[in-house]
């Protein structure tokens, strides 16, 4: 059973059809990239998936079971938990803080008001295993709004994973940064991708070509082809949409 | 009973176009720059005590003209110097801004006109009445007012509709951001658009200064209502502050002529209730200041996005 | 990174450090009767004690959940009401000699308030937090007002325009209190004013208190976590609105009358005044407002007519030139005292102060001769001791001279902080 089963998908807004009947299977513990060229509605793709949109059409299966119509926290729940591209961090929680609270719902105490925050065991530690794998230790008690951008970029990861969801979609994870930012971040999400199947949309055609194990190619809201690397590279029709030849 | 209908629903009008003086300007500034004045219903009431002052040394018609001007260029000021200082600290601090500006005017108009209401009248040939019906009067104030309401809409909506400026004001009012990279000056407009909209508050006060009595709790007392008006309508929304204003100014005067009680209405369908109860015994007249909130609630828990308004704010 | 209403808060580490200012406080109330003995000066203390629980809850609301509200002395309102009414019945059954109501003492009458107003915003909550912002600051307001409206129209409850009064003296008496002498009430108002700030403090540290402050920073990030915003929101509806009504229940015993006004938007903005003013973004920023505010209000009556207006003009000061408040102040030599750079910034920050204090020495004049030359009916207006007369220039001059003065050394010493900033 894959991870993800997406058939049909569709959307619309108003009379503008941005994702027109998009099929795609995630196997499980797969690193599966979607590309596409700007404008083909890869980050509509993400809000469907995640629940921040609903959909027109077509049905998502997460392990088997529907989550398409189902609320964000809900579908986080199910295990599907998601990044952004423009990072939503909490601005005025210090890094630490930040990531405990994205440890709440699965310790179960994002409600509770009798005991310190500091108490809550599982998520405080959970919280300390996360910070150690993005990194950021020293930078525990910054402000997340204060933080330099491939800090931000790090603890939205490490907030998206916090939570221990099997399945994880990241959306452009390494948008705007430098070399040394992105190699340290393609580190980061191996180690991320260990025991869980990841989707990452992505613009940068290197950290695509090292991490996923099968891309697959959104051009005007359809999938165009899906295979490994090496086939991606040699389809001409993905070469002809997208790629040019700088990839070729 | 044919005489209270007549005269409720055209009190009723008079007193829902004035709100929708008082509402059109704060949907102005409410749409173009994400502020809700809370001051607003402060303006107005400075627009009747200017007419007030100006109105003793030169007459009706050209205070009519002169305070609206004045209270507006006293907006663009406020925009200027106040508002735009605080806008980039968030819209929390816009609305900090403005309540803090209700305060001051008010506490200011007290210490200047005093805390009793003065007796800020219409002029004498104006009380003739336009009309009698069933033996009472219906004031030639009253029909001016109704054209001057008139007139001001139908003046907006050419703006609106037929000026570079009424272009440039209904794209900024669904896309702010665009008309900024678009080269328009982004702040000589937001002072214009909030000075524009303080004087259309500001005339609202200068007739409703003689209808509704000019002292200094009117902005406390009008304000509030002002705002619901705009909720129901829709944020937002012209339109909707319109069908709104109507509504609430109907509702309103209608519950206060109605003497009946709540046990009269239960009786009458035939329940048998007594009417000096404590709830019982309410009237509809007693209701009539609390409609505008009831209407508010309602309206929140059956139609959030209110009358005509697209998206829940 | 501008927002007024936040401020990274610091870690969990159990220190003497965190533990001092609870220590110095309980010590500051303890000693405070003994050095400050008139009966004005107790009086002014008990209502500052229900002004900083007041302001406190305001502010999990606003300061801490983003939520900002124009109705939270309904809370406070009803709080009191239902602590008032109680302490009638405890009345009645001791009388009586008999019944519930007999054993129950008249200092727990703020839990009574506190159970009132934790009920009413369970009640009515869940409607109004569908989305915080503006949204929720104009329903807050409707329901304030129609609270208010509807606190003149059923006597029984709400006591018609007269109110209800009620009798604190009655009933058990605990820890020797009698509450007859203002003395007795400072007791009353100093432990549950400490007890009700711990509570609010520790509820900061919880996690629906951690959550709170994620609901107001990023609603939309929120669900994502899992959690839907609404919930929180109207977690921390309850939250706040059992601590006003709290305070409403201190105010039942101290006042011993509440009346419908205590439900309008008048004390609901005194509440945001008194937040806004001591620093929405440091927990205790609503204690320094409810303190500056109250002694305000109180003590400048005393020189002055248009005492309002200066607390309205300090207000507008602070959210256009120090939106973080007084509290943000402090909390701002703090941090420079702790790195080191105070003796940096300290020139700067002076020479600052010494420009503010002209420019509202020049600003004061202009409007005691203001109020001197439309109402008075003394000679002059009394300007610090010293008198000046409306119908002269001079003085009209004086004024406009340290205004101009206070301005001038502003914008002199600009540059100057600036560059030690």
């Amino acid at each position: 059973m894959s991870a993800l089963s997406i058939k049909n998908l569709t959307k619309n807004f108003g009379l503008a059809e941005v994702i027109c009947g998009v099929d795609l299977e995630v196997e499980k513990g797969e690193v599966h990239a979607v590309i596409g060229p700007n404008g083909a509605g890869k980050s509509t793709f993400f809000n469907l998936l995640s629940g921040a949109f609903p959909s027109s059409g077509g049905e998502i299966r997460l392990n088997g079971e529907r989550i398409d119509g189902l609320t964000p926290e809900k579908i986080q729940q199910r295990g599907l938990s998601r990044s952004f591209q423009v990072s939503n961090v909490f601005v005025n929680l210090s890094v630490f803080e930040n990531l405990r609270c994205a440890c709440f719902k699965t310790a179960g105490s994002g409600y509770v008001f009798w005991r310190p925050a500091s108490k809550i065991k599982a998520a405080n530690e959970r919280a300390e295993e996360v910070l150690e794998m993005i990194g950021l230790q020293a930078l525990r008690d910054v402000p997340a709004g204060a933080l330099p951008y491939a800090s931000q970029r790090a603890l939205e990861i490490g907030m998206t994973i916090a939570c221990g969801a099997e399945v994880v979609i990241l959306d452009e994870p390494t948008a705007g940064m430098s070399n040394t930012e992105t190699a340290q971040a393609i580190s980061l999400i191996r180690q991320v991708a260990q025991g869980r199947t990841l989707m990452i949309v992505e613009h940068d055609m290197g950290v695509v070509f090292e991490l996923a194990d099968r891309i697959s190619v959104l051009v005007y809201g359809k999938i165009v082809a899906t295979g490994t690397p090496e086939e991606i590279r040699n389809d001409p029709r993905v070469k002809e949409a997208y790629l040019g030849e700088e990839a070729a | 009973m044919l005489e209270i209908v007549i005269f409720s629903t055209l009190n009723g009008i008079l007193y829902g176009l004035l709100l929708f003086m008082l509402s059109s300007g704060l949907t102005l500034i409410f749409s173009m720059m994400g502020v809700l004045n809370f001051a607003h219903a402060s303006f107005y009431m400075l627009g009747a005590y200017f007419a007030y002052t100006m109105g003793m040394e030169i007459g009706f018609w050209p205070a009519l003209l002169l305070a609206p001007i004045l209270v507006g260029g006293l907006g663009a000021m406020v925009e200027k110097f106040g508002l735009r200082r605080v806008h980039e600290n968030g819209h929390v601090a816009e609305l900090l801004f403005t309540f803090g500006l209700a305060y001051v005017i008010d506490e200011l108009v007290q210490l200047i006109w005093g805390t009793v209401a003065v007796s800020y009248r219409e002029p004498d040939y104006m009380r003739e009445p336009l009309f009698t019906l069933f033996g009472t009067d219906y004031s030639i104030f009253r029909g001016v007012v109704i054209l001057i309401a008139v007139f001001m809409f139908i003046a907006l909506w050419f703006l609106l509709k037929k000026t570079r400026v009424g272009m440039m004001i209904r794209a900024a009012l669904t896309h702010g951001n665009m008309v900024g990279h678009l080269g328009h000056n982004v702040p000589r407009l937001f002072m214009g658009v909030f000075g524009f909209g303080c004087a259309l508050a500001g005339l609202a006060g200068v007739i409703g200064g003689p209808l509704l009595a000019t002292e200094p709790g009117m902005a406390v007392t009008l304000g509030p209502i002002v705002f619901v008006v705009v909720v129901v309508g829709g944020m937002g929304s012209l339109i909707g502050a319109f069908y709104a204003s109507l509504l609430i100014g109907l509702i309103q005067t209608f519950f206060v002529a109605i003497d009946a009680s709540i046990a009269d209405i239960l009786n009458a369908f035939g329940m048998n209730v007594d009417p000096y109860g404590e709830v019982t015994g309410i009237t509809l007249a007693s209701l009539a200041p609390m409609t505008p909130f009831i209407l508010l609630v309602l309206i929140l828990i059956f139609r959030p996005r209110g009358l005509m308004g697209e998206l829940e704010p | 990174m501008n927002d007024i209403t936040a401020v990274a808060p610091r870690q969990n580490r159990f220190s003497w450090r965190a533990l001092s200012p609870w220590l110095i406080s309980a010590a500051v109330l303890l000693i405070l009767p003994f050095v400050l003995d008139s009966g004005t000066a107790f009086t002014l203390m008990n209502v500052i004690a229900v002004n900083i629980v007041f302001a406190l809850s305001y502010n999990m609301l606003l300061g801490q959940g983003g939520m900002l509200s124009f109705g939270h002395a309904v809370f406070f309102g009803l709080g009191s009401y239902a602590a008032m009414h109680a302490m009638n019945a405890i009345d009645e059954a001791s009388y009586a000699g008999e019944g519930f109501w007999a054993h129950i003492p008249v200092v727990s009458m703020p839990l009574v308030g506190m159970i009132a107003g934790g009920l009413v915003a369970l009640v009515i909550g869940w409607p109004f937090c569908r989305r915080a912002g503006t949204a929720f600051a104009m329903i807050t307001l409707g329901l304030g007002e129609m609270v208010a409206a509807a606190g003149q129209m059923f006597p029984s409850v709400f006591g018609g325009e007269a109110g209800i009064y009620g009798n604190r003296m009655v009933g058990p008496q605990w820890f020797g209190l009698e509450l007859a002498q203002a003395t007795d009430v400072y007791w009353f108002m100093a432990f549950w004013t400490f007890l009700a700030v711990f509570a609010m403090w520790a509820f900061t540290r919880t996690p629906l208190g951690r959550m709170s402050n994620a609901v107001r920073d990023n609603p939309d990030r929120l669900q994502f976590i899992g959690y839907p915003p609404r919930n929180i929101r109207f977690m921390i509806f309850i939250a706040s609105g059992s601590f006003g009504g709290l305070a409403g229940g201190m105010a039942a015993v101290n006042y011993e009358i509440i009346t419908p006004e205590a439900l309008g938007l008048i004390p609901s903005g005194l509440a945001l005044l008194m937040a806004a003013v001591g620093g929405l973004g440091v927990f205790y920023g609503p204690i320094v407002g409810a303190i500056v505010v109250s002694l305000m209000n109180s003590m400048l009556s005393d020189y002055t007519e248009a005492s309002i207006l200066y607390v309205g003009l300090v207000f507008l000061a602070i959210v256009m030139f120090a939106p973080r408040g007084l509290g943000g102040g402090i909390e701002q030599v703090r941090v420079a005292a702790r790195e080191g750079t105070l003796g940096k910034r300290l020139p700067g920050w002076l020479t600052g102060a010494v420009a503010v204090v002209l420019i509202s020495l020049g600003l004061v004049l202009l409007i005691e001769l203001l109020f001197q030359w439309r109402h008075g009916d003394d000679e002059f207006a009394q300007f610090f001791g010293l008198n000046f007369v409306a119908a002269e220039v001079m003085s009209w001059v004086w004024a406009l001279l340290m205004f101009a003065a206070g301005v001038a050394v502003m914008r002199v010493t600009k540059k100057f902080r600036e560059d030690n900033a």
